[in-house]
């Protein structure tokens, strides 16, 4: 009986462990690619302007935090272990909120593995920006530290409803609704109430922040960062490739095409590239793959996955082109670190220094970009230094060597 | 223990605040952000706060002394002056110079740089601020756009409508009717399109389009009574350059014409004089007496193909604002075919002096193109010629005067070659431009190199226009539009 006990309290302790792995290993050799979408979707700045930015609406300290996190998605590991951690301490405080409501809590142990895997869902939705996921963590968080009494709990949830609104947007709305698991101890009636009038302060904050911020209301309900337009978010295929065309993956990408071909102009044109580039096609096959391209800008992995492709055939400015409008296709506005780097490298190539000094600037203020940006920064002011590196050079001599037209 | 952390405190403070010592003479000029070495300024504007432009300067040491009396000190990473005693220094020394005597330090080592002069005009600047859109320079696609107001004496900059308020719209066109806030007009393009005009201090919102136009409304500009509109109506199209050496779009029409909107009628005036079928005729604007519209016009050219043939002459035809009639003669003012120039962006000078106006090589959308330059038009002696001091060899564009015609601002991308920036000048007795000076901004060597937007379409506007963004945008979220009538 002492051993079965003990097993018990380590019962938690596994499950969070296997959730754990589960998770990172999900991110990690499943859906990668969905850790490169969202880290293509932000410039996360290490600015004044940007935290009072983001703090300048509601939801938007969720958003920068998110943010934040999704910065380090540059990176795979880093990415799915920010899940995997995320994931963890969602079971955590869902474990110490069920204690608040349930005695038993070995029996109903599971039940704390709801919050996390809804967390996990949430997060393989390409439309739910990470501000979701980050607001719901922080709102379950504040809930775990209300305190135990109906009257503190009250008075607490009293400020932190409107404070957590502006901070963290709609997902506050939950910590009204906590308040009914002292239903079983008070009065019904003045517990309902409590809860009627909470969320009526709540419904107050969203109508009084649509006066002072630029958002229609709807949106302020909704969440300003809480939901992607879908129009310009791509199909899983695109972000594939996506992803493997910016890790110059050129041997998977041809595999996978000659496995399962594809029309879609994007996926056709890096393909295209890749197997011209393990010598399975001719240059010719080559341009002919690129041609529907031309005109395609459908989404924001497509516009991606083609202005790596454009660059290294030497078609600079549609590559330019592509990875501005890719970057100002972003559903929230946000700009994109990855599409400012790749616009350092074609204004390099084109030789407007200045405009590739200003995004070298920018990209010096971000934590993953930085130390590329500080090697970039070498090159834009010593043009001459350009002739040593073999990449740039020879696009360089392509640029300068290809006559003027319009596409 | 307190000693000693009192002692750590100071330590510290001194640590982080460096004053010049060991200083080395030199008899170059700083190297300064922005450029504001000798330009003119008028009494009431910002500070002209600046950095080294030097990134390894790390504390710099500005000293500004009135040739009237008067000092300011500044000591940090930028000159970032106190805004009080700046408008008190500029008052005190009207019509008279500021000497600027810079230090910087670099590698622990401080230097002192030859003294720069700013000149105070006794010209006044009576606008309160600026009206501008901020914009990325995009291909196709946008994002985040709005239409702000920015203070010209600190830094304050609000908005007027940003279309996060109105999700995928795009604002764009704001102007006022000679600098007057109460009366303006913008336009709203996309799902719930509109042209937004503020007159008698009421909003409307006009139809995005009228089907016997053929068009949108586009390029608008007041008649001096406020009565009257005139407009462009465009079919405009893009084309990218594979690899034109600093060229990235070309913006033509393949169609315009223009007319005059009567606000008060809701009503269409065209002229077949204006809308010429193998011309075509933009960007129409009143002279300030009214009995003028000037506009310009070109030979519609076969396109793409002959783009760049595509020039435009400056012409203007007589109106009456009582009849709202056209006068039956088109006067070329500015030939192009002699000129083999192309002309845009008309803006005559409100006390009727001069007419400014872009030069190019060809067509007329001006924002794109390096040889741009800020030309003027004496309309006394019509006489014109480049307004020398006020360009650089990118693109200058996009100009508006102040009320009393003593000041103009434009757009140009001297900056970086892409983002286009707003810089102030004066006119001089002689008809010169006096060397312009950028925008201020707080810590401006920060704020523009991080800015991913370009400055838009700006103009002056005497007060601050009192504008509610929350009723504006639920009018142009509801479905309530004005419909236009055409008067042949």
């Amino acid at each position: 009986m002492h051993i079965k006990e003990k097993h018990l309290q380590l019962l938690p302790t596994l499950q969070n462990a296997l959730l754990a792995v589960a998770v990172f290993c999900y991110w990690m050799w499943i859906a990668p690619h969905l850790l490169f979408y969202r880290e293509s979707m932000q410039l996360f700045l290490w600015t004044e302007d940007y935290l009072s930015e983001r703090l300048a609406v509601p939801g938007g300290f969720a958003q920068y935090l998110g943010e934040c996190i999704v910065q380090l998605f540059l990176n795979p590991a880093i990415g799915a272990g920010c899940y995997a951690l995320m994931a963890v301490m969602t079971k955590i405080i869902s474990a110490r909120l069920l204690s608040s409501v349930i005695t038993d809590k070995v029996r109903w142990s599971w039940l704390t593995l709801l919050p996390p895997l809804v967390l996990w869902y949430i997060t393989t939705v390409p439309t739910i920006p990470m501000t979701v996921p980050v607001a719901l963590l922080l709102t379950i968080t504040l809930m775990a530290i209300l305190p135990d009494n109906p009257r503190s709990s009250m008075w607490l949830t009293i400020v932190l409803v409107p404070t957590g609104y502006w901070l963290l947007g709609p997902a506050i709305v939950l910590l009204p609704l906590y308040h009914l698991r002292f239903l079983h101890r008070a009065q019904r009636f003045h517990i309902v109430t409590v809860v009627l009038g909470t969320l009526l302060l709540l419904a107050g904050s969203v109508v009084a922040s649509s006066r002072v911020v630029a958002y229609p209301l709807r949106m302020l309900v909704q969440g300003i960062d809480y939901h992607w337009a879908p129009e310009l978010m791509g199909d899983e295929e695109e972000m594939i490739y996506d992803m493997l065309s910016r890790r110059h993956r050129w041997a998977t990408i041809a595999n996978r095409y000659n496995t399962h071909p594809s029309d879609n102009p994007a996926i056709l044109a890096v393909a295209k590239f890749a197997l011209y580039h393990e010598g399975m096609i001719e240059r010719q096959e080559l341009l002919q793959g690129l041609a529907p391209s031309f005109r395609s800008q459908n989404s924001i992995p497509a516009m991606q996955m083609i202005s790596e492709v454009y660059l290294r055939v030497g078609f600079i400015t549609m590559s330019q082109r592509n990875a501005f409008e890719a970057m100002e296709g972003i559903p929230n506005c946000n700009k994109s670190a990855r599409s400012l780097y790749r616009l350092v490298e074609t204004n390099l190539i084109t030789g407007q220094y200045e405009v590739a000094l200003k995004y070298i600037n920018i990209l010096e203020h971000t934590l993953m970009y930085r130390s590329w940006a500080n090697k970039m920064r070498r090159l834009v002011e010593h043009p001459q230094r350009i002739r040593n590196h073999v990449f740039y050079h020879e696009l360089q001599l392509v640029y300068n060597a290809t006559p003027d037209a319009f596409f | 223990m307190n000693k000693y952390l009192l002692s750590a405190f100071l330590l510290l403070v001194l640590a982080c605040s460096s004053t010049p010592h060991d200083v080395q003479e030199s008899n170059r000029l700083p190297k300064i952000y922005p450029d504001y070495i000798d330009v003119t300024i008028p009494v009431g504007i910002a500070p002209l706060n600046f950095a080294i432009a030097d990134p390894q300067v790390t504390t710099v040491d500005v000293v500004v002394r009135g040739a009237h009396g008067g000092k300011l000190h500044a000591n940090g990473k930028d000159a970032d002056f106190n805004i009080k005693e700046w408008h008190q220094l500029l008052t005190q020394n009207k019509g008279a110079d500021l000497y600027v005597e810079v230090c910087a330090e670099r590698d622990g080592r401080w230097t002192r740089y030859r003294d720069f002069r700013i000149h105070v005009s006794n010209q006044p600047l009576d606008e309160w601020g600026l009206t501008y859109r901020l914009i990325p320079p995009s291909y196709a696609m946008y994002s985040k756009m709005g239409i702000y107001q920015r203070d010209l004496s600190n830094f304050e900059e609000t908005p007027l409508i940003v279309n996060t308020a109105i999700p995928n719209q795009c604002v764009n066109c704001h102007t006022p009717n000679q600098t007057n806030p109460d009366q303006y007009v913008f336009h709203v393009r996309g799902e719930h399109g509109a042209t937004v005009i503020r007159r008698n201090g009421k909003i409307e919102l006009l139809k995005a389009k009228n089907e016997l136009l053929g068009g949108s409304m586009v390029y608008p500009y007041w008649h001096p009574k406020g009565r009257f509109c005139a407009f462009s109506t465009n079919k405009t199209l893009q084309m990218f350059h594979a690899a034109a050496k600093s060229k990235r779009i070309e913006v033509y029409d393949s169609e315009s014409d223009i007319f005059v909107y009567d606000t008060q009628r809701h009503s269409i005036l065209r002229d077949t004089l204006l809308m010429r079928k193998e011309w075509a005729e933009n960007t129409p604007v009143f002279s300030p007496d009214g009995k003028w519209l000037y506009f310009i016009t070109a030979r519609r050219q076969n396109y793409p193909a002959d783009y760049n043939k595509e020039r435009y002459s400056l012409c203007r035809v007589a109106f009456d604002s009582m009849s709202g009639r056209f006068g039956t003669q088109v006067d070329t003012l500015i030939n192009a075919r002699t000129m083999g120039k192309s002309v845009t962006w008309p803006r005559p000078s409100y006390d009727g002096r001069y007419l400014l106006y872009t030069q190019i090589d060809y067509g007329y959308f001006s924002v794109w193109h390096p040889e741009s330059d800020l030309w003027i038009l004496n309309l006394k002696t019509m006489q014109t010629y480049p307004l020398t001091a006020a360009n650089s060899k990118r693109t200058e564009s996009l100009h508006a005067w102040t009320k009393n015609s003593k000041w103009f601002l434009f757009t140009s991308r001297r900056d970086d070659g892409l983002y286009t920036r707003i810089y102030l000048s004066s006119i001089d007795r002689q008809g010169r431009a006096t060397k312009p000076f950028m925008l201020p901004q707080r810590h401006p060597k920060e704020y523009y190199r991080l800015l991913l937007y370009s400055y838009n379409t700006p103009d002056f506007t005497l007060r601050p226009v009192d504008s509610d963004a929350f009723k504006l945008q639920h009018d142009i979220e509801s479905e309530h539009r004005i419909s236009t009538q055409i008067n042949q």
